[in-house]
């Protein structure tokens, strides 16, 4: 689709909203999750619409073809399909329920995924499981890890995962592990560690946000570093933004843009597009690599509460007074 | 040819029935390549469902141990009529 469909409403807020190759989950303020399309967690797997997902949860992440998430009784738990290891269960490379891989000590632990790998940051503990083809979880590579592996101890912030990536700063450093390492002396060199300073991953890049500038570090072949140089929009009024598989989603004011690979619709139409085809919402491929585009502007009883990008796919959580 | 990325064919996923090696798109779908196509010295992946190809790295001699894996040979010369 190539222009924002209503797909989910609830009284509690989306907290997230994550995407897996093919399925997507959303947890909301009030530990609900979620998920839709092909996960393993729901029975019969192409059963369309929401289901609900038993318990409560308190973070969740997607890697392709898996979901990691942190119970309320503070427990990660792991589902899914994980032939590189990253359901973190040992030799369990298939389950079609929560099932638990560690306790985690923190009350604010995260889970991080992407690809085939997962990480958990539990207080000042990082650690990562799933393939290690690029070191990424550690060196030397190898082609699995099946079971969480301490990836840094120190003070921890920024955790985001790529495809055969992590990056997160550690100890006022940035660190970069796996396919990103190369980009690590210029991440090093153009970013200042401030307490602004967002990092999100696209599957091959790594997108910096100090709520003044937007710094892109990977690959850029789909336009992925179009936010870099949007000198028409006031980047410091960002909201919210996030990162999908290639491409990115920001709220500034009562606009929602995207830019990069939007060849799915995922990053909106644009002016080119077929006018029957934006009136009923299929993609026209007008808009393949994507510049910063318009994808949604809030009438005045909306307000955007997140933003989120998933593979190919974009959603944006409005809060609607009167709901 | 512009590709999206490149891939060391030890990171694709073989499936012997089909002899096709396939690895993730950032579309949700899966880029594909034959064996068969290999062995000929295609090195592009594509996606069925999007625009979006991969280079995958590869020496013609690694694709033996796929071909013993699937019970199959590399495909004969063709011979071609004087």
């Amino acid at each position: 689709m190539i222009i924002p469909q209503s797909t989910f409403t609830s009284q509690s807020k989306p907290l997230k909203v994550v995407g897996g190759g093919n399925f997507t989950a959303i947890l909301l303020e009030n530990g609900e999750l979620y998920v839709a399309g092909e996960c393993m967690l729901v029975s019969g797997e192409k059963a369309p619409g929401w289901h609900r997902i038993k318990g409560l949860f308190l973070d969740v992440a997607c890697g392709w073809s898996h979901i990691i998430a942190v119970t309320s009784k503070h427990e990660v738990v792991a589902a899914g399909i994980g032939a590189k290891g990253e359901l973190g269960l040992g030799s369990i490379n298939k389950s079609h329920q929560f099932e638990r891989v560690i306790a985690v000590q923190s009350p604010n632990a995260q889970v991080f995924a992407c690809f085939y790998n997962s990480f958990v940051r539990d207080g000042r503990k990082l650690y990562g499981w799933g393939s290690n083809v690029k070191c990424q979880v550690f060196s030397p590579k190898s082609k699995t890890v099946n079971s969480p592996s301490l990836v840094y101890e120190g003070d921890i912030s920024n955790v985001c995962v790529g495809k055969n990536s992590v990056c997160f700063i550690g100890d006022g450093i940035i660190h970069a592990q796996g396919a990103m390492n190369e980009y690590l002396p210029q991440m090093r060199s153009k970013l200042a560690l401030s307490g602004n300073l967002e990092l999100r991953s696209m599957w091959t890049s790594i997108t910096a946000f100090d709520h003044k500038d937007f710094r892109f570090f990977g690959s850029a072949g789909q336009m992925q570093d179009a936010v870099t140089s949007c000198g028409q929009l006031h980047v410091h009024t960002v909201s919210c933004w996030s990162t999908g598989s290639e491409h990115g989603v920001m709220c500034c004011g009562n606009h929602v843009y995207c830019w990069g690979w939007g060849e799915h619709g995922n990053c909106g139409a644009t002016s080119v597009a077929n006018a029957a085809s934006v009136a009923s919402g299929i993609n026209d491929q007008s808009n393949i690599k994507s510049g910063v585009n318009t994808v949604y502007v809030t009438p005045p009883q909306e307000k955007v509460v997140g933003c989120f990008g998933g593979c190919a796919t974009t959603w944006i959580c409005i809060e609607r007074t009167g709901f | 040819m512009s590709t999206y990325d490149q891939v060391e064919i030890e990171d694709m996923t073989f499936d012997p029935d089909t002899q096709t090696f396939t690895y993730p798109c950032p579309c949700g779908d899966k880029f594909q390549i034959y064996i068969d196509d290999m062995y000929d010295g295609e090195e592009i992946a594509v996606c069925p469902s999007c625009s979006l190809m991969i280079q995958v790295i590869f020496e013609r001699e690694d694709l033996e141990e796929y071909y013993q894996e699937a019970g199959t040979a590399p495909p004969e010369p063709v011979s071609v009529a004087a």
